[in-house]
């Protein structure tokens, strides 16, 4: 075995004046030349700060190593001192962060970064190197990289940033690149292409690849071998294919089965053929502010002509990648912005005609739980004022009563009674989610927006949190509004399910039908970009060309016509209607007549 | 059932607990923990001053011509100015002026800044724009000439250059105010205060406001100190305190006349200033510190 | 980036004319009668009216106002009521001395600062970056006409080493025809090679010059530390190290850049108050400046002067931060 990293026996501490920490504690990890390792932990489990004491950047203290040795090419850098270590990076080991906006130096140009790690890096004249990093612009497969090397970081895209970072850590030509979650940021089509390409050029470049991430499915499709790292330990270490199908540890298990969630039965769920929610032509326009000395009115136009309806007790799923208006459309069915035009029956009536008395009172069955249980909860609030809003609001009870119902909603979410004295930042990420969730309730509301209700807390806590829900569901008889970009929640949670792309509705249906056969392009597109445990390479996955254009001037006729590989004459001009087609609502001229 | 008593207990527990670790970590710092003794030092001196003033007399206008410009000495302990009076006397009151003065004017400030601000900044569209361009003039004024100027135009007296300053001092509180407003109101809080249909009130003072108060905070405290500065110039020039107001500046102002030979007479109201300003900006800093997001996320 | 230098030069343009509007207000809302200052107290009730009508003040208000606005087209701030001469000149006799003085300081300040600033931040909590900070907010804590109390105390009275105040000794005054090139005796004596001069005007500037620095040193020391700490926890700071550049281009070349904006924003502030300052330390320091006209102004209640003052040092400082605005643009989140 040529092994390019190993690590032994690690240990290292976190020093606060609140005390010592341990956060990394490895035993044993290695990267062999020219290969892929994958990491896999959550947030918390320390993987930026292993990814940073490699190089011999984690900051010291608060961080301090107790002992242990990080063996790189052969030399314990552990054991170097500050200078050496100093010329080993760059040339032996380099990055690609986690968040492309804040990697990149906000003051200077594209090219002039590049530029820069060229001159020090390989000692070329200024003319020679600006040559090189353009030649890198083209290698990360970006258009135009004349026009690209002149732009700063805030012009480009999230997507474009994440190459140019790519690009900057070959720039350097080391033979080690850790990876920390190189996607996490970007939407999931823009994901395969980048996954894509960290792929082929570790094959082209021969360089050994150590990848962090938070999701197993992403880490198996890279990876050659894979270690899965659970607050600070290596819990479980081995080829990729064998922990996948034959995982030893529990936690792992509790991974794995996160990615894909066994589908409910549907059976024992009574669906009634009442409506309860219908939306005919919602559309919300944006002005864009502040447009200096331009007199047209321009607009966003985040939601733009959507129509759907759900009847009670159901679970219907909305689909989309960031900025496809999901939020928006239903921030507006909320009310809390104002439509621009369109209509929304809410259990027989129409919400946008309410005068303020009666629309007080219909926001009581509209409840909504927010993605971030961080700042969805006001943090200078007691628990027991913070669950107890709503029925402030809407109900006259008494003191007694009141506490009462408080610490009734906080036993049916799971939490202790007489912990309503409390401050939300005395609990966890999971358990602020049930603290939105009981707020929610409180007001026994008819429907409940989830918006990522999962996206931000822990795997274990996810599981959980999902089994939370349909119970209540059951128990309360809710409907849900669940907005998820991970398509197995929705898959296991809904029972309809409606795919949004660029303030359009392009495919909405039963959830079944759709999961088991996409029609419109953009879905097809959408549920093959997504790695799952099956995935044997990233090669396998589905990428979409270019970037999601801005709302602010979208394309004309199709909006995905751009990006289509189906694109026809007729798509650049008229914008489909949505049409019936094999049980599901499409909005693609594919299956015109 | 819990008794009304238990009940306050309980919601005030926390309160108190999370109070107690604000001070805990502001007390990590050795230099705002010594300021804060200087503080509650200064502020006890302030209320008790013409009690234990060693000549209350000589607070105000006694004149003792027989020992004028006497050196420090063990029954003057900072000497005598120009009429014979306690310097040290004099200086224990003028910590009551100063402190009382600062209060007064950083809070009025504060609270009506707070308030423009939260109403700029919830109100937004052409509230907002006027309100924050009528800011903008006020704050494009050098700092303590326009107050030089209102306080002149007023007649100079203590009162005035107090409401010159209130005129001049409260811009700053209501742009901070209103941009922690527009940052606060995005905040899925209160988008879920909105969704469950709590009125826009209600929202602005009790979701919006009080989480908008750390910065006000950190700049009042600031401001307490630049305050007593600001009044003691204007004192210096003539515009404040009025003669035989035993105001710090005003002191400073008067003793330039005697500084070569009495160094005394100007030295000790002049450190009385400096530590009392030192003292409110350290806590100051010492309070950014523990209330500042960024500092304290780890 | 035309378009957004074309943006704050509008947005000066409204903030100056709120400034006019204001200092307009003050002057004809005040509860002192205008007309009988101007005559004088032992004016009669005929005088005064005529002083009314002289002034414009039995016009209406918006003529007022007009009449106003088109005398400070023609830089015409009124005359001062005790030497009746126009406030303007007086201001402009003053201005280089001011000038000179405000310049001196500011860079002085701003040189110190951001060095400290920087090597505080280096250092951060070792044993210098604690004075460092202790220093900053003394200097901020120290009210100025003290200062330069305590200074001519120690550098005159006791160890007799500079003089007390002024620009020049009086002996200079009388035997030498001074030179009038810029109105800035350092740079005039340099340009006419007076080296004699040159010392002598060195002399008395030493003093001024350091007590009107100490709050700028002081505001742009903790600017600079706050600033450059927040810039070197950045991810990209890490990440141009990760790329394997050498600390010291990563620390001269990017953190240095980034710090721009917030420094410049220091030195406004820092600016706006070594103009007030000035009125404090001029006063102590007899130095024949603008500063000390206000402050003469102030004793006599010269109510054109002090307004006429006012405007013109307002009017300086929207130019000031309209110019360091500009600046501060080279970082491009600004114009976004």
């Amino acid at each position: 075995m040529d092994n390019y990293l190993e690590i032994h026996n690690l240990k290292l501490n976190h020093h606060s004046f609140e005390g010592t920490r341990p956060v990394l504690d490895i035993d044993h990890l290695a990267v062999e030349r020219g290969k892929t390792l994958g990491i896999v932990g959550e947030s918390g489990s320390g993987k930026t700060v292993l990814a940073l004491t490699i190089q011999g950047l984690l900051q010291m203290p608060p961080g301090q190593i107790e002992s242990g040795e990080i063996i790189l090419d052969g030399q314990d850098i552990l054991k170097l001192k500050p200078r050496e270590v100093e010329k080993i990076r760059g040339q032996k080991v380099s990055m690609i962060f986690q968040d492309p906006m804040s990697a990149l130096n906000p003051v200077y140009t594209v090219g002039d970064q590049m530029t820069r790690v060229v001159m020090e890096r390989q000692g070329k004249k200024k003319k020679k190197a600006w040559q090189i990093a353009q030649d890198m612009v083209n290698t990360v497969k970006l258009p135009d990289a004349e026009q690209l090397m002149n732009k700063y970081p805030h012009e480009l895209s999230g997507g474009q940033r994440q190459r140019i970072i790519i690009g900057l850590a070959l720039l350097c030509g080391a033979e080690l690149i850790i990876a920390d979650e190189p996607t996490r940021n970007l939407d999931v089509t823009i994901q395969a292409g980048v996954l894509q390409l960290i792929h082929e050029l570790q094959q082209k470049f021969q360089v050994a690849v150590l990848f962090i991430a938070n999701n197993l499915a992403l880490v198996s499709a890279m990876c050659d071998d894979v270690a899965i790292l659970k607050e600070g330990k290596i819990v479980e270490r081995g080829s990729a294919r064998e922990i996948m199908d034959n995982p030893s540890d529990e936690y792992t298990k509790i991974l794995i089965n996160s990615v894909t969630p066994k589908r409910k039965q549907n059976d024992r769920r009574q669906i009634s053929d009442e409506r309860l929610l219908d939306v005919t032509g919602l559309k919300k326009y944006f002005p864009v502010k502040n447009q200096f000395m331009t007199k047209k009115n321009v607009f966003v136009k985040a939601v733009d002509d959507v129509d759907f309806h759900m009847n009670k007790g159901e679970i219907m799923g909305i689909v989309g990648e960031s900025g496809c208006g999901k939020s928006t459309l239903v921030n507006t069915i909320l009310l809390i912005h104002r439509p621009t035009e369109g209509k929304v029956l809410f259990d027989g009536k129409d919400i946008f005609s309410l005068n303020p008395q009666e629309l007080r009172k219909a926001r009581k069955d509209v409840q909504i739980v927010f993605q971030d249980p961080y700042w969805s909860l006001n943090p200078r609030w007691l628990v027991k004022d913070i669950i107890g809003e709503p029925l402030l609001v809407h109900e006259k009870l008494s003191s007694d009563e009141y506490t009462h119902r408080v610490q009734n909603l906080m036993e049916i979410v799971g939490l202790k009674r007489e912990d309503i004295y409390m401050y939300p930042h005395e609990f966890s990420g999971g358990e602020r989610q049930r603290l939105a969730i009981a707020r929610a309730l409180s007001v026994r509301p008819k429907l409940v927006v989830l918006d990522e209700p999962t996206s931000a807390i822990d795997v274990v806590s996810q599981s959980q949190m999902l089994a939370l829900l349909d119970n209540l569901k059951e128990q309360m008889q809710l409907s849900y509004i669940l907005i998820s970009h991970d398509l197995g929640v929705v898959n296991y949670m809904a029972d309809k399910i409606m795919i949004m792309y660029l303030g359009k509705v392009v495919e909405f249906g039963d959830s079944k039908t759709i999961f088991n056969d996409p029609k419109h392009p953009y879905t097809k597109a959408l549920f093959n970009s997504i790695p799952d445990l099956r995935t044997k390479s990233v090669d396998d996955l589905f990428t979409i060309k270019g970037e999601v254009p801005s709302a602010i001037n979208p394309p004309a006729g199709c909006r995905f016509h751009p990006r289509c590989e189906h694109c026809m004459g007729i798509c650049k001009q008229v914008s489909p209607e949505t049409k019936l087609v094999e049980g599901r609502y499409v909005g693609c001229h594919l299956y015109d007549e | 059932m819990e008794s009304f008593f238990e009940k306050m207990k309980k919601s005030f527990l926390p309160k108190y607990k999370e109070f107690r670790l604000s001070l805990h970590l502001m007390n990590r710092n050795k230099l705002s923990q010594l300021s804060m003794i200087i503080l509650i030092i200064l502020v006890v001196a302030a209320i008790l001053a013409p009690y234990i003033a060693p000549y209350p007399g000589d607070i105000y206008g006694e004149v003792h011509m027989g020992s004028a410009l006497q050196p420090p000495s063990k029954d003057h302990i900072l000497g005598t100015d120009e009429v014979g009076r306690d310097i040290f006397s004099r200086l224990l009151q003028g910590t009551r002026i100063s402190l009382a003065c600062s209060i007064i004017i950083v809070l009025i400030c504060a609270v009506f800044g707070a308030i423009l601000g939260a109403a700029a900044g919830t109100l937004g569209r052409w509230i907002d724009d006027v309100l924050m361009r009528i800011t903008d003039i006020f704050m494009a004024f050098p700092p303590l000439l326009l107050t030089i100027a209102f306080s002149a135009l007023l007649g100079a007296s203590l009162k005035n250059a107090i409401i010159a300053m209130m005129l001049t001092w409260w811009p700053p509180y209501a742009r901070l105010m209103r941009n922690s407003a527009l940052t606060i109101r995005e905040r899925p809080y209160v988008k879920a205060a909105e969704a469950i249909g709590t009125k826009k009130l209600r929202i602005t003072v009790k979701h919006i406001m009080p989480n908008c108060i750390a910065p006000l905070i950190i700049q009042a405290s600031m401001d307490m100190g630049a305050v007593i500065l600001s009044l003691a110039s204007l004192s210096f020039l003539g515009l404040g305190a009025q003669s035989p107001q035993p105001e710090w500046g005003l002191m400073i102002s008067t003793s330039r006349a005697y500084f070569l030979n009495c160094p005394w007479y100007s030295i000790f109201p002049g450190l009385a200033i400096v530590i009392t300003v030192l003292a409110m900006n350290l806590i100051g800093d010492g309070l950014r510190e523990v209330l500042d997001p960024k500092t304290k996320k780890n | 980036m035309y378009k957004y230098i074309l943006k704050r030069v509008l947005l000066s343009i409204i903030v100056l004319f709120g400034i006019i509007l204001i200092s307009f207000c003050i002057t004809r809302v005040i509860p002192t009668d205008v007309a009988a200052k101007w005559a004088g107290p032992k004016a009669t009730a005929e005088q005064v009216a005529a002083a009314r009508v002289e002034l414009g003040l039995d016009l209406p208000y918006h003529q007022q106002f007009f009449n106003y606005c088109g005398d400070l087209l023609h830089f015409d701030l009124g005359k001062s009521y005790i030497t009746h001469r126009p406030v303007t000149t007086e201001i402009m006799n003053g201005l280089m001395a001011t000038v000179e003085l405000v310049i001196l300081a500011d860079l002085l300040g701003l040189i110190a600062g951001v060095f400290l600033g920087m090597y505080s931040a280096k250092h951060k909590n070792k044993f210098i970056d604690y004075i460092c900070r202790f220093s900053s907010i003394t200097f901020v804590s120290m009210p100025s006409f003290w200062l330069g109390l305590a200074l001519q105390l120690i550098f005159f009275g006791i160890l007799s080493l500079l003089p007390l105040g002024g620009r020049i000794s009086t002996a200079f005054a009388v035997l030498h025809q001074l030179p009038d090139i810029t109105g800035m005796l350092l740079l005039d004596s340099l340009l006419t090679g007076n080296f004699m001069l040159f010392a002598d005007a060195l002399k008395h500037l030493i003093l001024p010059v350091i007590v009107v620095s100490i709050y700028p040193t002081g505001l742009v020391l903790r600017q600079t530390r706050s600033a450059l700490l927040e810039i070197l926890n950045e991810d990209y700071m890490t990440a141009a190290k990760s790329y394997g550049l050498k600390d010291r281009v990563v620390y001269w070349r990017y953190a240095l850049k980034n710090c721009i904006g917030p420094t410049i924003t220091a030195i406004t502030y820092a600016f706006a108050y070594t103009l007030t300052n000035t009125c404090l330390v001029e006063a102590i320091f007899s130095w024949p400046g603008i500063g000390k006209y206000i402050a003469n102004a102030v004793t006599n209640y010269d109510f054109p002067a002090i307004m006429g003052t006012t405007l013109f040092t307002a009017l300086v400082y929207v130019i000031f931060n309209l110019v360091a605005d500009i600046i501060a643009a080279s970082d491009p989140r600004v114009r976004m």
